[in-house]
């Protein structure tokens, strides 16, 4: 699945989530504020639900799942936190190399479109680093 | 914001009965006091212990390939901080942490933190939600860094980070957005200009 903001009528993709990782809209889910992104399936998707009032409700009831819950966001942290790192970067080359040695599990299940977005650049001139950097 | 303040503000997870618990949950923390530029973790260190601030301000940075310092993180009091990577799989940090004012920090351990929050479900629910906060943080970063010109960042960073951007320099706030300083400098300039006139055309 893919979370996608739009910006001046662009898709831009925040977050690539596969089987076994949580997702949420994280600044709606945890403020409970509209959301300003949307989540939708690349591939066909099985994907199990639950909302957050029964969630707090299960957590404030059961210290592992807490605990549990903590080690998954510790996680998440770790990936945003890779992600801003990579954005700092000043050229796409790099931030490419960075996706490549990060992200290589999903990386081929993924256009070249929803990479570029992902990266902050071009469609075509990822296409022009991607044939470079394979030779 | 002194330790207890922070985890009785709101009374959301501990509320006034339960001073006594915070007061002992806050004796397992250390208080360090440590002067400007000076750093509580070095690049290659495995961050083995939590920070909180209360009072002063820290930086997280790396240093990349080029040898610049980039900042990731801007720390202030009422936060915890770490480096999330070395901190949570115990490897090497990539990261320094750095004191940007004279400060005074709280320190505890990991393995004494993970026993406390193994014994304490009211703790482990206040690290819940201080987790989403950061996570929440990072992921406007995020969406900050990926879609904006130089000018709308720095545009939001006035909006979203006042409360801390007159403590930060330019070139640090450069890296930040991850944009070169003399660059940044430019649009601060514009910015000031822009701010005088619209000031200027409502006096007249």
């Amino acid at each position: 699945m893919r979370v996608y903001i739009i910006h001046e009528g662009k898709e831009i993709n925040t977050w690539f989530v596969k089987e076994g990782e949580f997702i949420n809209s994280v600044t709606s889910f945890y403020y409970e504020t509209p959301s300003e992104e949307y989540i939708e399936a690349i591939e066909n998707c099985e994907v199990l639900e639950i909302k957050k009032s029964t969630y707090n409700m299960l957590l404030k009831n059961n210290l592992k799942l807490a605990l549990f819950v903590i080690d998954q966001l510790y996680v998440n942290l770790c990936e945003y936190h890779d992600q801003c790192q990579s954005l700092r970067f000043l050229t796409a080359e790099k931030k490419y190399e960075f996706l490549i040695t990060k992200k290589q599990d999903v990386l081929n299940r993924l256009s070249q479109k929803h990479i570029a977005s992902f990266l902050g650049i071009e469609t075509t001139y990822l296409s022009k680093i991607i044939s470079g950097y394979k030779e | 914001m002194n330790i207890i303040e922070k985890a009785l503000q709101g009374n959301r997870f501990f509320t006034k009965k339960d001073l006594f618990l915070v007061e002992k949950l806050a004796s397992f923390l250390f208080s360090k006091k440590i002067k400007k530029k000076e750093l509580l973790l070095k690049e290659g260190e495995v961050n083995d212990r939590m920070f909180y601030v209360q009072k002063g301000l820290l930086r997280v940075y790396f240093i990349n390939d080029d040898g610049k310092e980039i900042n990731t993180w801007f720390v202030k009091e009422g936060e915890f901080v770490y480096a999330c990577h070395s901190f949570h799989y115990q490897i090497p940090s990539e990261e320094y942490i750095e004191a940007m004012e004279d400060s005074i920090i709280m320190t505890i351990k990991k393995e004494t933190w993970l026993m406390l929050l193994r014994n304490n479900h009211k703790l482990a629910l206040f690290t819940v939600n201080e987790l989403m906060a950061n996570i929440a943080e990072f992921a406007t970063q995020a969406s900050v860094l990926r879609l904006m010109t130089g000018e709308k960042k720095y545009e939001y960073l006035i909006t979203h980070k006042s409360d801390i951007i007159d403590r930060i320099s330019q070139k640090h706030l450069a890296s930040y957005l991850g944009v070169e300083t003399t660059y940044l400098s430019k649009i601060i300039n514009n910015y000031k200009n822009n701010e005088e006139s619209k000031t200027t055309k409502k006096a007249i």
